[in-house]
């Protein structure tokens, strides 16, 4: 990498407040680490433990689906774990996680139904509809086990945001945002 | 049989399951990469106390976060314990949640709110 692109890549981290910015295969050692300094940084911005619970919540269930769905995986350690990257950033009256990470293309309606089901969900109905897909996701490999997703959108009151980007005839790109307002109540 | 000792992880929980005293604690964070790893040894001595204890039960839980997949053996978890309660073993079961935090308070509810468990959920 060039000096200048590495500069424009500073300039870029900073001028959209980015508190973490992690590409690679998740390992576990490495999830905990990240989570944990989300965490730290949240709390010291806004020293309210449960919201900084809520935020580190989101991030991990973010990531974990990067573990264990991407469609890019690397060898580390004997295990094969999913790579991704994943992005924390301070938009002023919120904060913001994003995730992107390969899928298989045949994954790529339904879990675009999923967001758009739950996005429509209010808090009771997301309740019961984690309930339920607690219940029944027998198999940890079930990809709209979803039960993550539903979780992340019952820790804010913004909507899940989530697109695709198809990169060939197998696999595409799966973006997910997830806002949370600095003000957020109970 | 023995007691169950897991000591605490940043991202598993501590397990002090007594054997002697049917006083089980759990305490700590639970996000680990494979949650069912984890706690089938759980269930297993749990089961195992049940048939040979059959004594009672009181489960302390602390547990400060918990990821989805936990939540799914928490379910599990409770299975367990209700069918030994329908089958006439004593089980008690008190949920507690950091003052303030009342995302554990109501995951606590959540949980056994659909149990015939005997349960409490206990600010500290």
């Amino acid at each position: 990498m060039e000096n200048l692109e590495l500069f424009s890549h500073h300039w870029f981290l900073s001028r959209n407040q980015i508190m973490l910015s992690f590409n690679g295969a998740l390992s576990q050692e490495i999830l905990v680490n990240l989570a944990e300094m989300i965490k730290q940084k949240i709390f010291s911005d806004k020293p309210t433990e449960s919201f900084a619970k809520r935020v580190f919540a989101i991030f991990v269930e973010l990531a974990q689906n990067i573990q264990r769905y991407s469609a890019e995986k690397e060898s580390f350690d004997g295990k094969v774990i999913g790579s991704g990257s994943i992005i924390a950033f301070d938009a002023d009256n919120r904060y913001v996680i994003t995730s992107c990470n390969k899928i298989e293309n045949q994954y790529v309606e339904e879990i675009k139904e999923h967001c758009r089901h739950i996005n429509t969900l209010s808090k009771d109905e997301l309740k019961n509809f984690y309930k339920e897909t607690l219940r029944k996701s027998e198999e940890e490999g079930k990809i709209t086990g979803g039960v993550g997703l539903i979780d992340i959108a019952r820790k804010t009151s913004n909507k899940i945001g989530f697109h695709t980007i198809e990169i060939d005839g197998s696999y595409s790109y799966l973006i997910i945002i997830v806002k949370i307002d600095k003000e957020e109540g109970r | 049989m023995d007691n169950l000792i897991l000591t605490k992880t940043k991202d598993s929980l501590e397990i002090d399951f007594n054997c002697d005293t049917g006083v089980f604690y759990m305490s700590g964070n639970s996000y680990p990469e494979n949650a069912t790893s984890f706690f089938v040894p759980v269930f297993e001595w749990i089961e195992k106390y049940i048939i040979e204890k059959a004594e009672k039960i009181e489960l302390y839980c602390k547990i400060d976060y918990f990821n989805t997949s936990t939540s799914k053996c928490l379910l599990e978890l409770a299975d367990i314990l209700e069918g030994y309660s329908k089958a006439g073993g004593e089980v008690k079961v008190k949920w507690y949640y950091k003052k303030g935090d009342i995302d554990t308070q109501e995951a606590g509810e959540e949980l056994f709110e659909d149990y015939e468990i005997e349960y409490e959920i206990l600010e500290y």
